[in-house]
């Protein structure tokens, strides 16, 4: 069972399915040219070509921007409303169907909308918001609907203070709830930016594969796409399994309960 | 004479249209262990809710003179998300105590009984059902209350387990001159630790009888607990609507 191999094992494992990828990439190249699918070298000379002369850190940096505050904004909106629709039924049955139906609107739909509506860097972050927000907010809904009340009893009992409440009590409980949605969202906040900008020349990473796309340039686009890949593969290991791994100590797992 | 640490005064309480408790009359004396028993669901735990402030009661008067009320429900009640330090640390919150000192005392209360190394690091998942109400009579004990509510709190022990959660208890109600007022089914128990039982009938509950036990339990010898015990089962057998 893989929650039984090693540290070790599951490295090397990990590593053969990249080595695996990198090989049918290289067999593509060498099946079908470099102009579908350029070569691993190229692809790697082109990312540092762009990494010197300063194109990649400043697209990043605006990506990040219009992905962060988009998440951002979509979280908050979807923590406040989801805690409210799960503490209340009315704002639950009113608020449902709306996140339901913008959950159903497609992102590019959002994107052309928001170009309408705002245009540059906020059509971006507003589009991330809005497909963001509505996964939020049905995990918020779900954790506030479950907040279990024995424990707030106990809590009561014992005289917590309002700070302890939200900290020991609610605290954990929503984030148990909201981490999954959250750690999602930041990752369809990037796609979603990098698509967002693509269509409305709000710079960023879109920006620079719109560009390489007009110049047909497919080096470009790949190296592009690893940066992107990058990003999320770091932003994963380094932020959300360490997260991920602190959870899982104490989540109901029938495999390692004591009797 | 011994004043109460709590006391019910036709204590009437409703679920709903159902009605719970029908004039409860009860008094928990400090210095002393009263033993609560009667049939399943009969409004136990109910009036342990009522007697911590965790239900008002529909009609009727609760009188509290201790400061500080601990409870151990039927269920451990863990945050799942804290160690057993943290969650026995939890209850000192409401002191404002330094984080050190509240670790400590946390500490402390967790090798009284019984856990240490370890299994203080440990989350409730880790733990097994035994330790967990370990740990619940851990977060009790450490606020040192005058009034120690126990909703069948040993029942997930095994026998000698049992009895040293019980002399924990019993030794916190002698030093501090605190009062405990225990929910149990068992009769022997109710001999082992208390000095006072109240029998409650099926609900809507009445106290349909109360025994003082002979003597303080640490020089009862076992004939008299065992007579003890004899008589309260005779007690919940008399109780109208008793289970057969």
């Amino acid at each position: 069972m893989a929650a039984g191999r090693s540290k070790g094992a599951r490295a090397i494992w990990g590593s053969l399915g990249i080595v695996l990828l990198l090989a049918l990439w290289a067999l593509g190249h060498r099946l079908y040219g470099p102009l579908v699918l350029p070569g691993l070298d190229e692809t790697a000379s082109a990312l540092l070509r762009m990494m010197r002369d300063g194109t990649v850190g400043p697209a990043l940096a605006a990506t990040a921007g219009h992905a962060g505050l988009g998440w951002f904004a979509g979280a908050a909106v979807g923590i406040f409303a989801g805690t409210l629709a799960g503490l209340r039924e009315e704002v639950r049955l009113t608020l449902q169907p709306v996140a339901t139906i913008l959950l159903g609107i497609p992102a590019i739909a959002w994107v052309v909308l928001a170009l309408l509506w705002f245009g540059g860097s906020w059509a971006v972050v507003f589009t991330v918001a809005v497909a963001t927000g509505p996964l939020v907010f049905a995990a918020a809904t779900q954790g506030a609907c479950s907040l279990d009340g024995d424990l707030a009893r106990m809590a009561r009992a014992f005289r917590a203070p309002a700070s302890a409440m939200a900290l020991d009590v609610y605290g954990p409980h929503m984030a148990s709830h909201l981490f999954p949605a959250l750690t999602t969202a930041l990752a369809m906040s990037w796609k979603v930016s990098v698509m967002a900008e693509l269509l409305s020349g709000a710079g960023g990473i879109g920006d620079g594969l719109a560009a390489a796309r007009a110049r047909v340039d497919t080096a470009e686009t790949m190296a592009w796409i690893v940066v992107v890949v990058a990003v999320l593969i770091t932003v994963d290991h380094l932020l959300v399994r360490r997260l991920q791994r602190r959870m899982d100590l104490w989540r109901e797992d029938p495999r390692s309960t004591a009797s | 004479m011994t004043a109460p640490a709590l006391a019910f005064e036709r204590v009437h309480f409703s679920y709903g249209a159902d009605p719970i408790l029908d004039g409860i009359d009860l008094e928990v004396l400090a210095g002393h262990v009263t033993a609560l028993m009667g049939p399943s669901g009969c409004g136990k735990s109910t009036l342990l809710a009522i007697g911590a402030g965790l239900l008002e009661p529909a009609s009727g008067r609760v009188l509290r003179t201790g400061r500080r009320t601990a409870i151990v429900f039927q269920d451990p009640r863990l945050l799942p998300w804290r160690t057993a330090l943290a969650n026995v640390a939890f209850a000192l919150k409401a002191d404002r105590l330094a984080s050190a000192e509240r670790r400590d005392r946390a500490m402390a209360a967790l090798a009284s009984v019984g856990l240490r190394g370890d299994d203080v690091r440990k989350y409730p998942r880790q733990l097994s059902g035994g330790m967990r109400q370990r740990v619940a009579l851990a977060r009790a004990l450490v606020i040192e209350p005058d009034l120690l509510l126990l909703d069948e709190p040993f029942g997930a022990l095994d026998r000698p387990l049992a009895r040293q959660m019980q002399s924990l208890a019993r030794d916190h109600v002698d030093r501090r001159r605190a009062a405990a007022l225990v929910v149990t089914h068992d009769p022997r128990e109710a001999a082992d630790i208390a000095e006072h039982v109240a029998v409650l009938s099926p609900a809507p509950a009445r106290v349909t009888s109360q025994r003082a036990l002979p003597g303080h339990v640490a020089s009862r010898t076992e004939a008299e607990r065992a007579a003890a015990a004899g008589a309260l089962t005779g007690d919940a057998e008399r109780s109208p609507g008793a289970d057969p």
